[in-house]
C-alpha cells in the first residue's frame, strides 16, 4: 500500500479550505462535502464537529508514503444506510501531483474493507461524470461494475451531462481483497534480501 | 469527544452500562463485551446508553451487530436505553425502529 488512512483533525479544515475552491476539483468531483462546507457552512470551524458526529459518513483523509508531507485527498462513505447494507463512495485526490499514482484506488479499496469489515455493509455505489474518466477506470480497478446511466442528471455551470453509476457487491469486494498482496513480518524477502539457504 | 474511550460499566446480569463515546475507537471492545455475555449464556440484555456522549456508524452497526447476535438465541432480546444524543444518532441513519427503547424509569 502507497496510502494510509486516518481521521480528520481540526488542522485538516485548512487544507479542505483551498480544495474547496479549487474550480477543477469542483468540476470533476462535484462533491456534497465540499459544497456543503463552503456553501453551507461559510467554511467555519464548526463543520468538523457536524462531519465527525455524523453518524451518516465516515470521512478519513488520505496520506501517501514516502516523501509526502501533506495529505494527498479525502476519502468517505456516504448515506450509510446501516439496515439496508449500502452506501455511498467518494474519494477525491486533490494533490494534483498525487493523481494518476493510484492512489485513489487505494484509498478506494481500504475504505470498502472499512465498509464491509466493521460497519457490515453488503453494498457500495459510486457515481461519476461522463467526462471523469480517471474516477471510472479507478472505480474498475476496484472491481465496481457500471450498473446504469442517470442521463444529463449533472450540471457544471454550462450543460448537462450523464452521470454514470458504478456498484459493488460485499463478495465482489471479497474477490478484490484476496487479491490483495500481504505482506506478514514471517514472509521471506521480496529478492532484496538474501534468500534462506 | 470527552473520553478516550466508551467506559463499560458492569451492572445487574445482563446489563451493560456505556459512558462516553461509542464511535470506530471504542465499538470493537464493545463488540467483544457482548459476544462474552451471550457466551456467559445471557439472552437478555439492556443497554444503557445514557452516558454515551458521542455515536458514529461504526457504533451503531456495533449496536445492530449485538441486536442480531441476541436475537440469533433462543428468546433473545436486547433493549436499549437511551439519551437525546443516540436517539438523535438513531433516527439520523434510520435505524431507530430496529431498536427496543425503554425511556421510562430503572429496569
Amino acid at each position: 500500500m502507497r496510502v494510509y488512512l486516518r481521521t480528520f483533525t481540526p488542522a485538516d479544515l485548512e487544507q479542505l479550505s483551498a480544495w474547496v475552491d479549487d474550480p477543477f476539483l469542483e468540476r470533476m468531483v462535484g462533491s456534497e462535502l465540499l459544497q456543503s462546507y463552503k456553501h453551507v457552512w461559510d467554511k467555519s470551524p464548526a463543520f468538523f464537529e457536524a462531519m465527525l458526529t455524523d453518524p451518516t459518513q465516515v470521512v478519513l483523509v488520505i496520506e501517501a508514503y514516502r516523501g509526502w508531507t501533506t495529505p494527498v485527498g479525502v476519502v468517505r462513505l456516504f448515506n450509510i444506510h446501516l439496515l439496508e447494507g449500502y452506501c455511498f463512495l467518494e474519494t477525491i485526490i486533490a494533490d494534483p501531483r498525487a493523481m494518476k499514482r493510484g492512489f485513489g484506488v487505494e484509498a478506494g479499496k481500504l475504505i470498502s474493507y472499512y465498509g464491509v469489515d466493521v460497519l457490515g455493509l453488503r453494498r457500495i455505489e459510486a457515481k461519476v461524470y461522463e467526462y471523469n474518466v480517471l474516477s471510472m477506470n479507478s472505480l474498475r480497478r476496484n472491481g465496481f461494475r457500471q450498473e446504469g446511466v442517470l442521463r444529463q442528471a449533472g450540471f457544471d455551470g454550462e450543460r448537462y451531462w450523464d452521470l454514470v453509476i458504478f456498484g459493488i457487491l460485499k463478495e465482489e469486494i471479497e474477490a478484490q481483497r484476496k487479491k490483495d498482496k500481504v505482506y506478514l513480518p514471517l514472509d521471506p524477502p521480496e529478492g532484496n534480501g538474501r534468500e534462506p539457504s | 469527544m470527552s473520553a478516550p474511550e466508551a467506559e463499560v460499566q458492569e451492572g445487574v446480569a445482563g446489563q451493560l452500562r456505556l459512558a462516553g463515546p461509542l464511535t470506530a475507537v471504542t465499538a470493537p471492545s464493545f463488540r467483544s463485551r457482548v459476544c462474552e455475555a451471550v457466551r456467559d449464556g445471557q439472552v437478555h440484555m439492556v443497554i444503557d446508553l445514557r452516558a454515551v456522549t458521542a455515536l458514529d456508524a461504526a457504533g451503531i452497526a456495533a449496536l445492530l451487530e449485538a441486536r442480531r447476535v441476541l436475537e440469533a438465541q433462543r428468546r433473545g432480546t436486547l433493549v436499549l436505553r437511551a439519551n437525546a444524543v443516540v436517539c438523535r444518532a438513531l433516527k439520523d441513519t434510520g435505524t431507530i425502529a430496529a431498536f427496543a427503547l425503554w425511556t421510562g424509569p430503572g429496569i
